[in-house]
């Protein structure tokens, strides 16, 4: 499906970037793909992606991810007003949730890292939204066992916390 | 899990901020006890994330849901409400949601009516929608909603704001709020509702346009515009946070003022 995508945009005439991990995995995507990534895009303007664009602080398996991603939303903002659009709105919903379902400690964190530094908001306010979502309908005691938080607090701080916000933690 | 690395504490506090804007109030701001880190991260993120879960229907009671039940929900709500956008004071909230959930209709107009004795069985079915707009009833009842729960008061530095709710009745809740805030909110750029419903993308344009020109401190503001064309899309929240599984996929319906 993703190379279907991509083969779409190459046909329309688009570019290719080599994208580098920080493992030294190379990834050959399509400019409309890559300029997702508002960093990347920023490079595209400057025209330094000549030599392939490396991202040191991006791993193989999470830039296969953000790849991937990039690639399923890549006619996402070209094709408004496209009439194809209905369906492969349905695709990319269930392909976003597919997604974001599977994602676990730690990878949702490396992924959150990696939309931040690329600079890709759909997928940084996707992943944000899932680590909200783990935190719904939990205690603190709850949620410092989810995400491994450990309490530096003394009973007296988190008693006075407690009370000065009590109407979080009443039931 | 267990033992595991925390690697959601060492996060930037922008992106830790970031996650909490999407998090319930409640949830976010009990946050500051997890650790130091977390003490007061969640005090600037700008967003009021209100949720309301009103209880079922109770099958002892023929169905119905007990007034007192309600009554009780709308009390802690508001408390609630109060509590979050008082924690929130002082800076500019930029995201206020409201996430009503109920079973029935009923249910929900018997939150925004609960000052008066509910009963399930005897709530109006109401009108047509085009009747909003004149309906003195609707207005005076968001009026006593708003002020019984002073929930909106920091409304004037809203500047985005979306809400989900299931519309089956023309002056239920969500539509009171949507209107309060097309009148009330003149920093607004942008509105996104979500009403679960063909109807209420249908008639609401014209509507909300109304209900902007026909508010006087709207009218304070020049040069407002509403998108109207193409202006519609889903809304990025995900399945399961849907109002109800059976109900059409919502609309989002930005509204844009310059």
């Amino acid at each position: 499906m993703a190379a279907a995508a991509a083969e779409a945009t190459i046909d329309g005439g688009g570019k290719m970037i080599i994208l580098i991990s920080a493992d030294g995995k190379r990834f050959e995507v399509t400019e409309a793909v890559a300029s997702q990534s508002q960093l990347i895009s920023n490079m595209i303007e400057d025209d330094c992606t000549e030599n392939g664009v490396r991202l040191p602080n991006v791993d193989g398996d999470i830039l296969t991810m953000v790849v991937d991603y990039c690639n399923m939303h890549a006619g996402d903002a070209a094709a408004d007003g496209d009439t194809t659009k209905a369906s492969s709105t349905e695709e990319l919903k269930k392909f976003d949730a597919e997604l974001v379902q599977a994602l676990e400690n730690p990878v949702l964190f490396k992924l959150i890292l990696a939309a931040n530094f690329l600079n890709i908001k759909s997928l940084l306010d996707m992943t944000c939204q899932r680590v909200a979502d783990m935190m719904s309908g939990k205690t603190p005691e709850q949620m410092r066992e989810t995400f491994s938080i450990e309490n530096d607090f003394t009973p007296e701080e988190e008693a006075a916390i407690r009370q000065e916000n009590a109407w979080a933690f009443d039931d | 899990m267990a033992g595991g690395v925390d690697r959601i504490s060492a996060l930037p506090d922008d992106l830790i901020q970031r996650i909490l804007r999407f998090a319930p109030a409640r949830e976010a701001s009990s946050t500051s006890l997890l650790s130091s880190r977390w003490r007061s991260l969640w005090r600037s993120t700008g967003a009021v994330n209100l949720a309301v879960r009103l209880p079922e229907p109770d099958r002892r009671h023929g169905y119905r849901v007990i007034h007192a039940a309600v009554s009780s929900c709308h009390d802690a709500f508001v408390r609630s409400a109060q509590a979050a956008l008082a924690a929130a004071a002082g800076r500019h909230v930029t995201r206020l949601t409201l996430d009503l959930r109920a079973a029935t209709m009923d249910v929900i107009d018997g939150f925004v009516h609960t000052a008066r004795p509910f009963d399930a069985g005897a709530a109006p079915y109401v009108e047509v929608w085009e009747r909003i707009s004149d309906d003195a009833e609707a207005e005076r009842e968001v009026e006593r909603w708003v002020k019984r729960g002073d929930v909106v008061r920091d409304v004037n530095s809203l500047r985005r704001f979306a809400i989900q709710f299931r519309m089956d009745q023309p002056n239920c809740i969500g539509v009171k709020l949507i209107k309060f805030f097309a009148e009330n909110a003149i920093h607004l750029e942008e509105m996104r509702i979500d009403g679960g419903n063909q109807r209420m993308h249908d008639h609401i344009n014209h509507m909300v346009e109304r209900w902007i020109s026909d508010s006087s401190s709207a009218k304070k503001r020049a040069n407002h515009e509403i998108s109207s064309e193409g202006s519609c899309d889903h809304v990025p929240v995900d399945s399961k946070q849907g109002i109800e599984a059976s109900t059409p996929r919502f609309r989002l319906l930005p509204l844009e003022r310059r």
